[in-house]
């Protein structure tokens, strides 16, 4: 059987059924925001959504903003718009058109994979084998976590360094116009869905600058190939650089040098999260690779390069924290070199007991399906729990509905991870531990305490770009907004919403009604599924 | 020709509608399914044939990756620039990209034909020549010139 006429067929199928199992994990709602599980997401689905309500871009919905409208968003741009985009034709809710974007994006290194082994190797086999290992990696908590949490720039930024790192390697070593053009276009993409993982590939793209150089010297040729790269950088320059440039001098993503100690958090990742197995297959790549050095000298400089940015630079610079998550891109990586060592063993046993090649290949990547659906099981179960489900979603639409547009509300118990943003209005709702704080005092001293520490607005999850207005086209001013007092007093809200979370501290909750319409002059306007909304007598 | 740009089209449609259909809802997977094959699939589909050596399935992956790409960096110009980002801009942006590949493509093709039609009329002139000249030796051979 001819395997080169029907690779790439494979291929569209791993690709697809790649993208159906991360569609898989959070899953499409189509009547609550269920697919969103942390407080990042309710950003990008809030703001997604608001492009395509408004039809604005580049400014935040006025309830994140303590109810300013003309605040700019400093964030990377492209999700949010292509997002929006599909809400906006299709009507499918931004939750959803967001999470689906980010699943096909995530899955891009299948069909990456499967060009760069060919090219390395010069075998539709390794291509096969490589791409195979991304369908459903072993570990996938681990390595889908920026995917399924909601960390979703972060998650495209590293599926498309990947697509840069692979074209960068393309123009180095078979040079074409449209592989300039492409990466030109795919390190502008990076740069406006995820501008940090760009930094990591910075350095390859001057390396094609100077392999250019070498080549043509300055010639026409030379100035023609650096534009086709630079050309699409243009949309950067002219439509965000002042955004960015507000976001990278705010402190946020300094890169000040400073000694670092690492504690473990889920969104690091590293190299033994391939399992002993993998991990080993990959080693033995590696050296099968150094023992043909001349051959792939470029791509292990290039992999000694990523082992210092990802290992060394984090110890010493302040940007540790942004530079570690990158991490995540070891597999795509790895996934080249596991094939590879797989391939040795395919040949030999080819060899001495002449199995055909392609049954072979095809069995091993069954099982590397098989053996990684388990694993997707179980991440997809343990996903299942949402922020908003129905019900609550149901008190959100109940207050975009019957209150008026400035209306402020808090939000007593049960809305957590800014989820209460869902209600499109200014609000507030206490983290867990500083409920916790005044549910203890409450039973301690049958007290209750009306001053909650929680500021209004996501101001701690944005970040300092949030305080920033337009100036003119090009310049953005600086803090011309003042963030809202860190104490918010329950009763200075027109809207309080009681949400039930457990049954131990239902006692709490009844107190704080009771005290809200009893002294207060709260009367109730909503009550279902234990949930009770409150509206202030002012 | 017609072949490939079917195939390239059926992959794109298919996997539109495919991921369309995680929505449950065979409206809402319609609508969707068409929304992406139109925004982020189908403007990078001309563009995408032009290059020569791509099969079917080349094409139709780079389209896929490029296509998340381009669409939202005209919608970022529009935005930035302070027009709103409407339903019709959403799908003009996409369709103004495709009709352009599709453009250059003729162009291409015609560019391409230009000088097979030169070869031909050179051809022509020589078929034409030779009838002109075999009298002529003719009557050389004959010896009345």
């Amino acid at each position: 059987m001819d395997i080169s006429k029907h690779a790439k067929w494979i291929i569209l199928f791993l690709f697809i059924l790649g993208v159906a199992l991360r569609l898989q994990v959070d899953g499409i709602y189509v009547d609550n925001p269920g697919t969103i599980k942390a407080a990042d997401a309710f950003y990008y689905v809030l703001s997604a959504e608001n492009i395509a309500e408004t039809g604005k871009y580049g400014y935040f919905p006025y309830y994140i903003t303590d109810g300013s409208d003309d605040m700019i968003d400093a964030h990377v741009p492209l999700m949010l718009i292509s997002g929006s985009g599909l809400t906006s034709t299709s009507g499918l809710k931004a939750w959803n058109t967001v999470y689906i974007l980010v699943c096909i994006i995530f899955s891009l290194p299948i069909i990456i994979a499967f060009y760069f082994a060919k090219r390395l190797f010069n075998s539709d086999h390794v291509g096969i084998l490589a791409s195979s290992i991304l369908v459903v990696p072993l570990f996938i908590g681990k390595w889908w976590y920026l995917m399924y949490i909601g960390m979703w720039t972060t998650a495209i930024g590293i599926a498309l360094a990947f697509v840069c790192f692979w074209l960068v390697y393309e123009c180095v070593n078979a040079p074409k116009d449209w592989k300039y053009i492409m990466l030109g276009l795919v390190s502008i993409g990076t740069l406006l869905f995820h501008f940090q993982d760009l930094i990591m590939i910075a350095p390859l793209i001057l390396f094609v600058f100077f392999n250019l150089w070498k080549i043509h010297k300055l010639t026409k040729d030379f100035f023609k190939k650096i534009g086709m790269i630079l050309i699409p950088n243009i949309f950067f320059f002219i439509f965000y650089f002042s955004r960015f440039y507000t976001v990278f001098t705010s402190g946020r993503s300094s890169f000040g040098w400073q000694n670092q100690v690492f504690t473990n958090a889920p969104y690091y990742v590293n190299i033994n999260h391939l399992g002993y197995l993998l991990l080993g297959l990959a080693l033995l790549g590696l050296l099968l690779m150094c023992l043909n050095y001349k051959k792939y000298i470029f791509f292990i400089g290039t992999c000694i390069y990523f082992s210092f940015y990802l290992y060394i630079f984090p110890k010493i610079t302040a940007a540790a924290f942004d530079i570690m998550r990158s991490r995540f891109i070891i597999i795509f990586i790895a996934a080249l070199f596991i094939a590879y060592a797989i391939y040795f063993f395919v040949i030999n046993i080819h060899k001495y007991l002449k199995l055909p090649k392609i049954t072979m290949v095809l069995a091993i990547v069954t099982i590397f399906i098989v053996a990684g659906l388990p694993g997707q099981f179980a991440l997809v179960e343990q996903m299942k729990s949402q922020h908003l489900t129905p019900e609550k979603y149901s008190v959100m639409l109940w207050i975009q509905e019957n209150t008026p547009k400035d209306a402020r509300i808090f939000f007593l118990d049960g809305y957590f991870q800014h989820s209460n943003y869902y209600s499109k209005r200014v609000s507030t709702a206490p983290e867990i531990p500083e409920l916790q704080k005044h549910i203890n005092k409450f039973f301690a001293t049958q007290n209750l305490s009306l001053e909650f520490n929680t500021g209004l607005g996501m101001s701690t999850e944005l970040g300092t770009s949030f305080y920033s207005c337009k100036k003119n086209f090009f310049f953005l001013e600086k803090m011309c907004f003042e963030p809202s007092e860190d104490i918010q007093k329950i009763t200075d809200f027109d809207y309080v919403v009681i949400a039930p979370i457990s049954e131990q501290v239902v006692p709490y909750e009844k107190a704080m009604a009771d005290l809200l319409m009893t002294k207060y002059n709260y009367t109730q306007v909503y009550a279902q599924h234990g949930t009770l909304i409150l509206r202030g007598g002012k | 020709m017609k072949k490939k740009l079917l195939t390239i089209l059926g992959i794109g449609l298919f996997f539109s509608f495919f991921i369309g259909a995680f929505t449950h809802d065979f409206n809402l997977a319609f609508k969707f399914g068409l929304a992406y094959f139109i925004l982020y699939y189908l403007p990078l589909v001309p563009w995408m044939m032009l290059i020569k050596e791509f099969s079917d399935l080349d094409t139709a992956f780079y389209s896929i990756i490029l296509g998340v790409i381009v669409s939202p960096l005209f919608y970022l110009a529009v935005g930035a620039l302070e027009f709103r980002l409407t339903k019709t801009v959403f799908i003009a942006i996409p369709l103004i990209i495709f009709v352009l590949g599709f453009l250059m493509h003729f162009r291409r093709k015609k560019e391409r034909e230009k000088p097979k039609e030169v070869l031909e009329k050179k051809e022509e002139v020589k078929i034409l020549k030779k009838p002109t000249e075999s009298p002529n030796t003719e009557k050389d051979d004959s010896g009345n010139s």
